[in-house]
């Protein structure tokens, strides 16, 4: 690979990871209330999901603060669960104003899509 | 080592989760105690089910499992002062009232409406508890009322009015102002919550 090249890659990458992260973060809560309306879901199910959907490492701890602040919002409820098999855990359920959040949520994201490829053009 | 072969009661694994809980529960001192063994054993149940799905060791897989959280200054403060605001909000206490605002700011009109009337209901309710207990100290001090039916809250002897027996003005205005204040200090935290 030409130096320049190369360069000019890890240049591109040194911009890119301080800008993934926030975009990241500012749909975290976007992302999270999508796996929780699909199914009830448990932290680690949602931070194994988000981590195979966006192809990246997050730090899992992450997650619960955001979680917490979901259930502050009252867009999910959450309730321990036994099983037999897989012991207790703690689910995560959508909310009617977490489904109507989401749907909001949707209709904005679809919009800045619209944007993002009206001014590419 | 398959899931079936990974033990919670294992050494490999108790020295970790041990060590893990310690950390967790010195950072989370700051949160209220209900919320936090919640949280804990939420975190611990996280870990041991990653652990399990894991590769290596009992003793790998759990170091894996807790490095993936991330380090626990970059998740902990967070959720230690979300827990704090939860706490307090359903309490209602005004200490929730405040931080949430301060995470709210700029809400709507409606929002700023309702917050400017909760916070004058909580102002009139702290100045009739004050007139009512001065009457401990301040003779003058109570519910004036005139022929023009106007009430009026004073620490000095209102010309042309009568005073309201303290026996009924006190026990009435303490109870009065402690349900507005509560009151309103949960219809604050409530309408906060609100997006």
């Amino acid at each position: 690979m030409p130096k320049a090249l190369g360069e000019a890659m890890t240049a591109t990458d040194e911009v890119i990871d301080k800008w993934l992260p926030q975009v990241r973060k500012g749909l975290l809560e976007f992302m999270i209330l999508e796996i929780v309306a699909t199914r009830v879901s448990y932290g680690y199910e949602i931070a194994s999901r988000l981590k195979a959907a966006l192809r990246a490492e997050i730090a899992e701890g992450t997650l619960y603060p955001l979680l917490k602040r979901l259930v502050r919002d009252e867009l999910v409820t959450t309730q321990w669960v036994t099983d037999s098999q897989s012991g207790p855990r703690k689910y995560y359920q959508v909310t009617k104003l977490g489904t109507q959040v989401l749907l909001r949520m949707r209709q904005e994201w679809a919009v800045i899509q619209a944007a993002r490829e009206e001014l590419a053009i | 080592m398959s899931r079936s072969q990974f033990s919670r009661h294992d050494a490999q694994v108790e020295g970790p989760l041990r060590e893990f809980r310690l950390a967790l529960t010195r950072a989370l001192l700051q949160a209220p105690a209900n919320e936090r063994a919640d949280l804990i054993r939420e975190l611990e149940l996280h870990v041991l089910e990653a652990a399990e799905l894991g590769t290596g060791s009992a003793k790998q897989r759990m170091e894996q499992a807790i490095a993936d959280l991330g380090p626990l200054s970059s998740f902990v403060p967070d959720l230690a002062a979300e827990l704090r605001i939860q706490s307090s909000a359903r309490r209602g206490s005004p200490t929730a009232a405040a931080s949430l605002l301060l995470s709210h700011l700029g809400g709507g009109l409606a929002k700023s409406i309702a917050l400017m009337l909760c916070g004058a209901a909580m102002l009139f309710a702290l100045l009739l508890a004050t007139c009512a207990l001065g009457t401990l100290w301040i003779p003058e001090a109570g519910l004036y009322w005139n022929s023009l039916a106007d009430f009026t809250l004073s620490f000095e002897t209102q010309e042309h009015a009568h005073k309201v027996s303290n026996g009924v003005f006190v026990p009435l205005a303490l109870a009065l102002a402690a349900a507005i204040y509560l009151g309103c200090a949960r219809v604050l935290v409530w309408v906060l919550r609100r997006r």
